[in-house]
């Protein structure tokens, strides 16, 4: 496979799972702000930790002057200058797609094209809430078409595996990063914590997929604890960094049939520290913060990133 | 709605005889149309014009910056060609191939055309399209046009011309294809009574083509498409021909030459090319060679290729060979080579660099239309019945500062097909371009795409002006015509 398709197929997944994750952190913000919000202090706050997550607070407070709905949701959504807007990111995928278009199913090609140009329709309207919902669900429902067709129609060859890589890199990097401005949030001075608290997390298993699946599993006990030792460790979870990190592991595997030559040892290392990370079955067992295992995640994810470039030469042609 | 259709004066209509007969292989499909309303046209058409957006069928228009993306404008009103026309079409583009091809083997080897001075030597060594480099290489299975489109026009009789060879790097290709498809799907029962000549198997021809150009003698020869890029005008044609053949489809980017090898780089390291189907014309294939400044050639591939470690299809400097001014050569071509006659006439041509054509041309600048020999795409002609008197001075100067530049040739209104426009269905000038894929011998593709000028009363039927497309039927043996009758 060419390198450059390669590459291209990378950052397709990646680009996809972005847009996905940010429509639907946005789409439960929507509804949870309002919940949860502390009446003497506005809402500003909570939309900051929006941009924490999905977004770069240095760029974001050089184009706006405050953290207000509005502004949010234009940087967020729209923004051409926002590299990983949902705008930005669907346009990525589709310009890498359209350079790669005769190697997937023409089906999948469709979908992003189609979904590209709703995204810019949309983005030349004036939007108004209800259109907003509609759109974060068009978003979320033509991800998993797009993941539908892969699923059932590409062949598990190279090509996919590289799919897979930006997939599953960028789920575990968006989890970690999601949990680690989560969990830092102070609740003690709210009079009514625990309604608070119950809406708080539930609504940060919603933005991360796992409400439901958690309240089989637990039942309806938002436990901090529990909740992000789910979303880390948990096997069966297809969100979780655990069950991420595995499928990275078997799509190297796949990739490389069982072997590790030398070319491919700084990678096969990589992974194996990412997997080692990921290995613990609950956080009493985590020999450093939780704020620094979060980043540490996040660090080890960015280092299997570049040494898949580096191994496949996928930034060498990017470049030119 | 068609019964109002007006055939023009003096020019011939596809599909009508005159105004209340149609031609007869035209007589199912009328019918077949009745039982459609207007409204229903106009409402698949537009779903036609969707189904090209969504499937990215566009092509790129330069001068803005949002919507850069435009679909060909399709037509739903196609061109049907009955079996005895189209064979001698075929035999008539088969012939034309064959003697292009040794016109330019000769070209560049013994020359003998020009020692005999059948072509006369100063037109052939002052084409900016004859290629030094290339003089004296051996060309892979001596094959230089693997891919033709010959653009072919009817006079008032209806009688087919050849208006223009385009064996450099012909597209459109993959219009023919798209508008077929689209055509099933929309329109279905327009096909009723018509058997079709397939285009199914035409694609797997064109793989055989360029895997018999592999200079390697491989088995599984490693086949890629180099395109200019996802910016290029034909990139849809580019991307759905590698595609449909299963072949690479490769930027410069993607491509080193080592030690006169041509590799591609890939996840696994280098992979050894061995033939090139290149959409980037000759002066960019290799900046060590031609343009220095070119961005999306390959450095050392004129060097593989002369090592004869690699195949370019079309071969390099085919330019020569299909200019405005050689055109006017090609019959004698024909009768040098093959000692035939020509099946298939060309335009008459004035070549203003004979003395005799140049005075003449001159006395008639308000008849003729004026063609730079080595210009495209419709651009820097002069119709002299539709010109203005500056235009026409402008142009008078021009020539005669260098009549060797210019040709004439008579002004010939193309033939019309009733198309689908805002004021109902009217006629409009169309042309055909004919596909020619030369393996050991050449095959036409049947039919073909069919270009129409959409301006009223246009005679440009240029993608980058205006122009659009139609469905291009070729008849089988048992088409059962007139039965319904």
């Amino acid at each position: 496979m060419l390198s450059r398709v390669a590459d291209s197929l990378y950052w397709i997944g990646q680009n996809m799972e972005r847009a996905d994750s940010m429509a639907k952190l946005l789409s439960v913000r929507l509804v949870s702000i309002l919940e949860n919000h502390d009446p003497k202090m506005g809402t500003e706050h909570d939309w900051e930790e929006v941009i924490e997550i999905i977004g770069n607070k240095v760029e974001y407070s050089q184009q706006y002057s405050a953290y207000d709905r509005e502004s949010v949701i234009q940087y967020i959504v729209f923004s051409k200058e926002n590299n990983n807007s949902i705008y930005s990111c669907i346009t990525i995928a589709r310009e890498n797609a359209r350079m790669i278009r005769e190697v997937i199913p023409v089906e999948l090609w469709e979908v992003i094209n189609s979904l590209y140009f709703k995204v810019r329709e949309f983005c030349s309207t004036t939007v108004q809430t209800n259109h907003l919902n509609t759109f974060l669900q068009n978003i979320h429902e033509n991800y998993f078409l797009f993941q539908g067709i892969i699923s059932g129609l590409m062949p598990r060859g190279d090509g996919y595996l590289f799919l897979v890589f930006g997939k599953y890199l960028e789920v575990i990097r968006k989890l970690a990063k999601t949990l680690d401005v989560y969990y830092h949030k102070n609740f003690e001075e709210r009079a009514n914590i625990d309604d608070i608290k119950y809406h708080y997390w539930s609504a940060v298993l919603s933005s991360l997929s796992g409400y439901e699946s958690y309240i089989q599993k637990y039942q309806a006990l938002m436990d901090p604890e529990k909740i992000i030792t789910y979303l880390l460790f948990d096997d069966s979870l297809p969100r979780s960094a655990k069950y991420g990190v595995q499928q990275l592991v078997s799509a190297f595997q796949a990739l490389e049939k069982g072997k590790v030559h030398s070319y491919s040892q700084n990678l096969y290392n990589n992974l194996q520290n990412l997997q080692e990370e990921v290995n613990y079955q609950s956080l009493e067992n985590l020999p450093i913060s939780l704020h620094e295992y979060f980043q540490n995640i996040q660090r080890l994810c960015d280092s299997v990133g570049s040494s898949i470039m580096e191994t496949y030469y996928l930034g060498e042609i990017s470049q030119t | 709605m068609i019964q109002k259709y007006k055939v023009g004066e003096r020019i011939f209509d596809e599909m009508f005889e005159n105004a209340d007969i149609p031609h007869p292989h035209f007589q199912s499909f009328i019918q077949n149309m009745m039982l459609l309303d207007e409204e229903t046209i106009k409402e698949r058409h537009l779903l036609a014009e969707q189904d090209f957006m969504k499937q990215g069928i566009t092509f790129t228009v330069y001068h803005n910056e949002e919507g850069t993306e435009r679909t060909m404008p399709f037509d739903p009103l196609p061109r049907i060609i009955p079996l005895e026309e189209w064979n001698e079409i075929e035999s008539g583009l088969e012939q034309r191939i064959k003697a292009l091809n040794l016109f330019l083997e000769d070209i560049y080897t013994e020359q003998n055309i020009l020692r005999d001075n059948i072509v006369p030597r100063d037109l052939i060594v002052t084409s900016p399209h004859f290629y030094h480099q290339v003089y004296g290489v051996k060309v892979p299975k001596q094959n230089h046009i693997f891919i033709a489109g010959i653009d072919l026009i009817r006079d008032e009789f209806g009688k087919y011309l050849v208006l223009e060879d385009n064996i450099r790097n012909p597209s459109g290709l993959s219009y023919v294809f798209q508008n077929r498809y689209i055509m099933r799907k929309l329109f279905p029962e327009l096909f009723t009574n018509y058997e079709l000549q397939s285009l199914e198997n035409q694609l797997y021809e064109m793989h055989a083509s360029l895997k018999n150009l592999d200079p390697n003698g491989k088995e599984k020869p490693t086949i890629v498409l180099l395109t200019p890029g996802m910016y290029n005008s034909a990139y849809y044609d580019h991307s759905f021909l590698a595609k449909q053949m299963g072949i690479e489809l490769v930027e410069s980017r993607d491509m080193i030459v080592k030690e006169r090898i041509v590799y591609m780089k890939t996840t696994k390291g280098l992979k050894q090319v061995d033939v090139i189907y290149r959409r980037i014309d000759d002066d960019y294939l290799d900046p060590l060679e031609f343009k220095e400044d070119s961005l999306i050639g390959i450095p050392g591939l004129m060097d593989a290729y002369r090592a004869g470690n690699v195949a370019i299809a079309n071969a390099i400097g085919n330019g020569v060979a299909d200019d405005k001014a050689t055109y006017a050569y090609v019959p004698d071509m024909i009768r040098y080579y093959l000692k035939e006659e020509p099946i298939l006439s060309n335009v008459e041509t004035y070549i203003l660099s004979k003395k005799k054509d140049y005075l003449y041309a001159l006395e008639h600048l308000d008849d003729l239309v004026f063609k730079e020999r080595n210009s495209s795409g419709g651009y820097n002609m002069l119709i002299g019945p539709h010109a203005s008197k500056e235009e026409k001075s402008m142009f008078r100067k021009k020539i005669i500062a260098n009549p060797n530049n210019f040709i004439a040739q008579p002004t010939i209104s193309l033939s019309t097909l009733p198309t689908h426009t805002e004021e109902g269905i009217q006629g409009r000038h169309v042309d055909l371009r004919a596909f020619v894929l030369f393996n050991e011998s050449p095959k036409v593709v049947p039919g073909g795409l069919t270009r129409v000028a959409l301006k009223k009363g246009s005679l440009v039927v240029n993608s980058s002006q205006g122009g659009g497309s139609k469905d291009t039927w070729v008849l089988g043996n048992t088409m059962n015509e007139g039965e319904e009758a």
